[in-house]
């Protein structure tokens, strides 16, 4: 009896994501035969949706612990088969997913709150709600997924809202831009994802997180996973995701959207999908030595260079997204030690703080005048006059590497970036001159340089 | 490799002190144009376009447009559409029309044509389809322009714009196609120059010597993208006032200098453009931000002359962050957060800037083939080729204008044949005369006609039925804010033995002020008076233990709280610290997001338990050793003889010197509100945008005093020992009030009550009337529903406008009571108390004019120009802006700063020039126009209008364009207007509307309306 009441309860939470896609669908109807859909229904829609999740999520998280806590691997059909190959409709339900999953649920759930006062009135309000819903659906399909496929679906869509909603402001030349260099990252980054559930499918037929874990329990001669090679195109997706050394850029450049999304997005959740990802491969990980110590110094070096970037940054909102990184770098190495408790705590709790310190961002000035008035004149003398006792010239040149971002930027523009503009240049041109003698046009020099 | 500068022809340590001189004068002119706006903290109202102050207004605005390139009208269709819901109507239209064209030079129109004034009103209402040459090119080629009639007017409206005749010829689809390809043909035929490609004015842009707008021209790069990552990040961290953990090094050198030693520290790789840099500020070797620049003008080849052109521009590229250099220059006292204070001179900024631009500019042009040096670049930019290309020519240009204009004349093409050479000239002349900003300026001017029309009647109807008062029980005297307008009227209108005035909010005490839980001393009065007397809240006596229970507590939460923000940003502190407060957290943060008000409520009870309240006292003595001089130019409190004069004046320019009422209220105001960045500028603007609170007390304290009263005697002044002030603070956010009541005698214990029970009801009646103009209060709240709401607005974390401020603020009356009591003028009047009949001269008038008006211009000029053009002259919207460096806000992690209103401030403004309306004679205000110069630019070139009623004869003059006063004329005479609206109450009039609602009378004899409900409690 219990049984089936539990197994329903986990079907519920494997069809949370299904409620604010839904939601999505209406208020994009609505969107569309309205010129100006009401807000109330629009704010309406969203809170039915993401409480229904919520609450299927809640209800399979008490069923779960009734079961005595035992991992649930649901299969809720197949998308579509071809030959050996099926997407399956995978879901994993344990101690690591469903917490956070329920934590992203409130949290959306409040942004869903927090942003019907804050975006009144602001052009593209449908639009933002609608990103929203479908964040939601991406980052709770990421965190429910039970192999690489479904989580790869859930992560496209949790980085395609992220880049449409750091645009929000789409007549503005700033975050359009900032959102063509999350764009690029990402896609950059993503290729990480595609592969490792490729080299997956072609060693073990599966993607799936159980059978992952059972390869690599039992080392079989005809089933080796690469493990090292899958390990690290995996870094290479979380990286980007978490804005590690050195693909972080886009981070503080995100933050030209409204503040409800950044907190969101970058504070809360979307920056720790990449650590999600780690801790949902840690025995692919435990398989791959070098592919842990990379993840060790890749976090290290990331912490190091984002808590002195935050600290000397001049605005509030890039030293949060500075201290932000900085902890998610910290969850790269407690995942790289093995430690995927400690970093499912962590990321929970952190995500909470800072989703909380991002929304009340706009008081920094009236917190700081309290705490002014409250000790007197001098507050940023004392606890972070860390560098005070240094030299000169190495205060001067921390104090530049930290200003500059420790120049990733600069290498990147000028290793990577400028020699692929001026390769892609110079192939246009050569391009059009054949183009154009192939075409018999004489004038082939101003077609060259147009 | 550049030049070396060491080598080139002027070497930077031997600028004649000429061009030093130039310089310096380029700059000082050039900051001028930059915002004023201080930290946010001292936000203050004024006037975003004071430095063209002293031209005539419209003049300035078109000087303003050009230079700062923002719109300073709203758009004409927003005007058409005002004008489609009756906001503006014809006949505004046609006497704004008339005025206007009366100052230009009239053309020479045959005798033979009437219909004159009629085209200029149609063009004026229609327009006459600027395009530029491509889009023209586009709809007579591609489009339908020379087959159809005005596409651009619906069809609803084609009757309106062609009158009778048009029926005829638009009566089928081939007679509008004949005549219109018939029209045009004509129009090229009689526009003499429509077939040549002669056009003397090319584009400006092309012929520029600024190497940014030239690189964009040509290369369709602009400098500024890479310039401005670089170097804003560096302005954030140098002007830092404690946002940063980790400051910048040698501030304290200015911020050229820290720059130059911070970039030339250790060999660290570079931005390609950017290559150069340390090589660069190496070779030139500690030189000062002024040689820097200098030197930097002469390799671009810029001459003496260009300097001031050049300079203006390049400070333009980020006016925020140029402004705050120049606001923050010799007033570094304001940055009080920091050990080591930073230098702060606008030249440093510029030095820096144009060090990273000639990089820019080179790396650009490197990229588009340049391979000279920087003294080569602008010519080089100059000669390309591609500038030339882009000058509009256009063959149809000319007739154009003629065309349009004649299709609404209704001419047919043999008509057009047929006319003279001057009716033709005329045509045309109605085209050039009326062009977009001229007809947009009209457009204007009939707007605020509307509405000064519609408060002057609402005033000349309540004058005719006026009835005396009866003398007051009580007495509320408010600031002059326009948002205590409702407060008063419901007072009086339900408390008929209650009477209200207004003044300006600081009440004649310009102190500096420290209260107990204040960070510094503030000076609480308007921005233009220097405070000379030091007030500090100071805890009672008795209450000295508790407060140093409260200090301590204090201190240790906000150490706490200090040390939580600053270890949350750590590396390991702050990993430990994220796992335990993380858990945390997630209480208040629930509770904030879906129960904001309860939060609220359950923090003050808290912070209540906490921190024990402390009965306080100000300190207003003087003592009376040595130490009473000044010290820092502020005197310790205020003498007897002191107070007795600020007390006086105050009475006598509110015209409160007889008929003292039993108590007297004495209203400061404030706004409470989370989140909010710009809080300053919800506060009261007559105390430098803070609480009036302080000066509310102080006062009633002053006025509480025998020997005050003694020396007011004598004065003429009779305040009976009956009579009891009493200082309050009105928050007018959340709609409450406080009342300072620690030195009330008992026995007046009662009054106090009754006064406090009145007020309570006020409150919740303007708080409900407030609440129509808020989407998510519902129409149909009751009283304490509206007051609930109101308290949200000001405790929840995601409100963006926790309440209106001086939006659609528009008028001023300076003058009695009775010329306004009774009127609904929906909270957009200022109401200054001021009693002609008490100041023949006119001293009283001149001295509350020099306090008041600039303080009511800067709100309402701040507001119109931050509505007209909020992304460019205000904020533009909160929801990206980000604090920066405790000073102001930027747009994400890398903008300009944004100065002005944000947009969720201004969205319900209505741009609309002060309105200002004295209670005085013609003739005395303009002895006092002669008298004080600063009013005079104000009001002689309009910046507010003025405009009088006769305290005797009840004559309403204009202070016109020839800078006298003409007599009122209304646009649409009393006869053809619908009556005046009247209601019973308040409550009836603006009930069920949520948007604009007209001045109307208010007399509770009005008949009732049959569908005015009962009164919800």
């Amino acid at each position: 009896m219990l049984h089936i009441d539990t197994n329903l309860f986990f079907m519920a939470a494997a069809c949370a994501p299904a409620w604010p896609a839904l939601g999505t669908l209406f208020i994009g109807i609505l969107s569309q035969r309205h010129q100006r859909a009401p807000e109330g229904t629009v704010v309406a829609i969203s809170q039915l949706a993401l409480w229904l999740s919520f609450i299927s999520q809640v209800a399979a998280t008490i069923a779960y612990f009734v079961r005595n806590a035992q991992p649930v691997d649901l299969t809720l059909g197949s998308f579509y088969r071809a030959g050996d190959y099926g997407f399956e409709l995978r879901f994993l339900l344990d101690q690591t997913s469903l917490p956070i999953c329920l934590v992203a649920s409130l949290l959306v759930l409040a942004t869903s709150r927090f942003s019907a006062h804050y975006l009144h009135r602001e052009r593209g309000f449908n639009r933002f709600f609608a990103l929203m819903l479908v964040f939601s659906c991406g980052i709770q399909l990421t965190v429910l997924a039970g192999s690489y496929d479904m989580l790869f679906a859930g992560w496209e869509l949790v980085g395609l809202t992220s880049v449409l909603l750091v645009g929000f402001f789409q007549k503005r030349a700033g975050p359009v831009r900032a959102s063509m260099r999350v764009l690029v990252t990402y896609r950059l980054c993503d290729i990480g994802l595609l592969v490792a559930p490729i080299l997956l499918h072609l060693s073990i037929h599966s993607s799936a997180f159980v059978d992952v874990q059972r390869a690599t329990r039992v080392a079989s001669e005809h089933h080796a996973i690469p493990a090292t090679a899958t390990a690290l195109f995996l870094l290479v997706a979380a990286m980007g995701k978490s804005a590690q050394f050195p693909v972080g850029g886009w981070l503080p450049r995100a933050m030209e959207g409204p503040t409800a999304s950044s907190a969101v997005f970058y504070g809360g959740l979307s920056v720790h999908a990449g650590v999600y990802l780690l801790i949902r491969s840690a025995p692919l990980f435990d398989q791959a030595p070098l592919a842990k110590l990379l993840l060790i110094v890749i976090g290290l070096l990331t912490a190091i260079m984002a808590v002195l970037s935050g600290q000397v940054s001049g605005d509030a909102k890039s030293g949060l997204a500075y201290a932000t990184i900085a902890q998610v770098g910290l969850m790269f190495v407690e995942c790289g030690l093995g430690l995927s408790r400690l970093a499912t705590a962590h990321l929970i709790a952190h995500a909470v703080l800072r989703y909380y310190q991002f929304l009340r961002i706009p008081s920094v000035l009236q917190d700081a005048l309290e705490q002014r008035a409250a000790l007197g004149a001098q507050p940023s003398t004392q606890p972070a006059g860390h560098l005070d006792s240094l030299t000169l010239p190495i205060r001067l040149l921390l104090y530049r590497l930290a200003i500059e971002r420790f120049e990733v930027e600069a290498v990147l523009d000028r290793f990577i970036a400028r020699p692929v503009f001026f390769a892609a240049h110079w192939l246009g041109q050569q391009e059009a001159r054949l183009a154009a003698r192939l075409a018999g046009d004489r004038s082939t020099d101003g077609k060259g340089d147009a | 490799m550049p030049n070396d500068i060491h080598s080139s022809s002027d070497s930077p340590r031997q600028f004649s002190g000429n061009r030093r001189q130039i310089l310096a004068d380029a700059i000082s002119h050039a900051a001028h144009y930059l915002p004023a706006q201080g930290p946010l903290e001292v936000f203050v109202h004024h006037n975003t376009l004071h430095a063209f102050g002293h031209l005539p207004f419209h003049q300035a605005l078109a000087a303003a447009s050009q230079k700062l390139g923002a719109r300073c009208y709203l758009k004409e269709q927003d005007y058409r559409e005002a004008f489609r819901s009756g906001r503006i109507t014809l006949a505004d239209i046609q006497a704004a029309l008339k005025s206007t064209l009366a100052a230009q030079p009239h053309p020479n129109v045959p005798q033979t044509w009437d219909r004159f004034d009629e085209i200029c009103l149609r063009v004026q209402l229609f327009g006459h389809r600027e395009a530029s040459a491509a889009a023209l090119q586009w709809q007579l080629d591609e489009g339908d322009a020379a087959r159809r009639f005005r596409s651009d007017i619906p069809p609803s409206l084609r009757e309106q714009a062609l009158g009778e005749k048009g029926r005829s010829l638009l009566a089928d689809e081939a007679s509008e196609a004949a005549w219109i390809h018939d029209l045009w043909q004509a129009c090229q035929e009689r526009v003499p120059d429509a077939g040549s490609l002669s056009n003397p004015h090319a584009p400006a842009a092309n012929r520029s010597r600024f190497p940014r707008d030239l690189l964009i021209a040509v290369c369709d790069e602009d400098p500024n993208d890479l310039v401005h990552p670089a170097l804003i990040p560096l302005c954030a961290a140098f002007l830092d006032r404690g946002q940063a953990q980790l400051r910048m090094p040698l501030r304290a050198q200015g911020f050229y200098a820290a720059w130059c030693h911070i970039e030339t520290t250790g060999y660290v790789l570079r931005s390609a453009w950017e290559r150069q840099l340390g090589t660069r500020i190496r070779r030139t070797g500690g030189i000062d931000a002024e040689t820097a620049v200098l030197a930097l003008l002469s390799e671009l080849g810029v001459r003496d002359e260009e300097i001031p052109d050049f300079i203006e521009h390049a400070l333009l590229q980020l006016p925020g962050w140029a402004g705050m250099f120049q606001r923050l220059e010799g007033s570094t006292q304001l940055i009080g957060l920091v050990r080591e204070q930073p230098q702060v001179r606008l030249i440093d900024f510029l030095a820096v800037r144009l060090s990273l631009d000639v990089l820019a500019y080179l790396d650009i042009a490197k990229h588009h083939g340049f391979s000279g040096e920087l003294p080569d670049l602008i010519p080089y930019l100059q000669s390309l080729p591609q500038l030339s290309l882009s000058a509009g020519r256009s063959a149809y240009a000319q007739a154009w204008p003629l065309f349009n204009v004649a299709q609404l004349a209704g001419l047919r093409g043999d008509e057009l044949r047929g006319a003279s050479a001057d009716s033709i000239n005329a045509l045309r002349s109605i085209a050039d005369q009326l062009d977009h900003d001229t007809r947009v300026r009209i457009f204007h001017e009939a707007y605020e006609r509307n509405y000064r029309d519609s408060v002057l009647r609402a005033l000349v109807a309540r004058r005719a039925d006026a009835k005396p008062r009866e003398q007051a029980r009580f007495s509320v005297v408010c600031c002059i804010d326009d948002r205590m307008e409702s407060l008063r009227r419901h007072i009086e209108e339900n408390y008929p033995a209650i009477d209200t005035f207004g003044a300006a909010g600081f009440f004649n005490l310009a102190i500096a002020f420290q209260g107990l839980d204040d960070p510094a001393m503030f000076p609480l009065c308007p921005v233009v008076v220097q405070p000379q007397h030091r007030i500090v809240e100071e805890p009672a006596e008795s209450d000295a233990k508790r407060f140093a229970r409260r200090q301590r507590r204090r201190r240790r939460w906000q150490r706490a709280s200090r040390l939580f923000s600053v270890a949350s940003r750590s590396l390991i502190l702050g990993s430990l610290l994220t796992a335990v407060a993380g858990w945390v957290a997630t209480l208040p943060l629930l509770l904030n997001v879906f129960l904001p008000i309860s939060a609220a409520r359950l923090r003050k009870r808290v912070t209540r338990n906490l921190l024990p309240e402390v009965r306080t006292q100000l300190s207003d003595r003087r003592t009376l050793d040595a130490r009473a001089e000044a010290t820092a130019g502020l005197f310790d409190g205020f003498s007897i003889e002191e107070k007795a004069s600020r007390v006086g004046t105050l009475l006598e320019n509110i015209g409160m010197t007889q008929h003292f009422a039993r108590v007297v209220a004495i209203l400061g105001h404030d706004s409470s509100s989370v989140n909010n960045p710009h809080f300053a500028a919800y506060s009261c603007g007559a105390c430098g945008g803070r609480s009036g609170g302080p000066n509310a007390r102080l006062f009633a304290r002053m006025a509480n005093r025998k020997e005050v009263r003694d020396l007011l005697r004598t004065r003429g002044i009779d305040i009976p020992d009956s009579t009891l002030f009493i200082g309050g603070v009105h928050d007018t956010c959340v709609d409450s009030i406080r009342l300072f009541d620690e030195d009330i005698p008992e026995e007046r214990n009662d009054d106090v009550a009754e006064l406090r029970r009145v007020l309570d009801d006020v409150l919740a009646r303007n708080a409900h009337e407030r609440c129509r103009r808020f989407a998510s209060a519902s129409p149909a709240a009751s009283y304490d529903d509206s007051l609930a709401h109101v308290e949200e607005r000001g405790a929840d974390l995601s409100q963006a406008r926790p309440e209106l401020g001086h939006a659609t603020n528009a008028a001023a009356i300076v003058g009695r009571r009775i010329l306004s009591a009774g009127v609904f003028l929906d909270r957009r009047a200022f109401l200054i108390s001021y009693d002609p009949t008490i100041d023949a001269s006119g001293t009283i008038l001149e001295r509350v004019l020099t306090a008041v008006s600039p303080v009511c211009a800067g709100i309402n000029l701040e507001y119109f120009f931050s509505s007209v053009d909020n992304e460019r002259l205000g904020a533009g919207t909160k929801l990206p802006h980000n604090v920066t460096g405790l000073i102001a806000v930027m747009n994400g992690a890398c903008s300009d700063l944004r100065t002005g209103l944000p947009k969720q401030m201004i969205e319900i403004h209505e741009p609309v020039r002060l309105q200002l309306i004295l209670d005085a004679k013609p003739e005395i205000v303009e002895s006092i126009l002669a008298r004080q110069p600063p009013l005079a630019e104000l009001f002689n070139n309009h910046w507010v209008q003025l405009i009088t009623i006769d305290p005797d004869s009840a004559a309403i003059h204009v202070y016109g364009p020839a800078q006298r006063f003409e007599p009122w004329i209304p646009a649409s005479p009393n006869e053809t207007l619908p009556p005046l609206p009247r209601a019973r109450t308040s409550r009836e009039w603006y009930l069920a509307k949520r948007s604009f609602v007209s001045p109307a009378l208010i007399d509770a004899a009005t008949p009732r309306s049959s569908d005015s409900p009962a009164r919800p409690r």
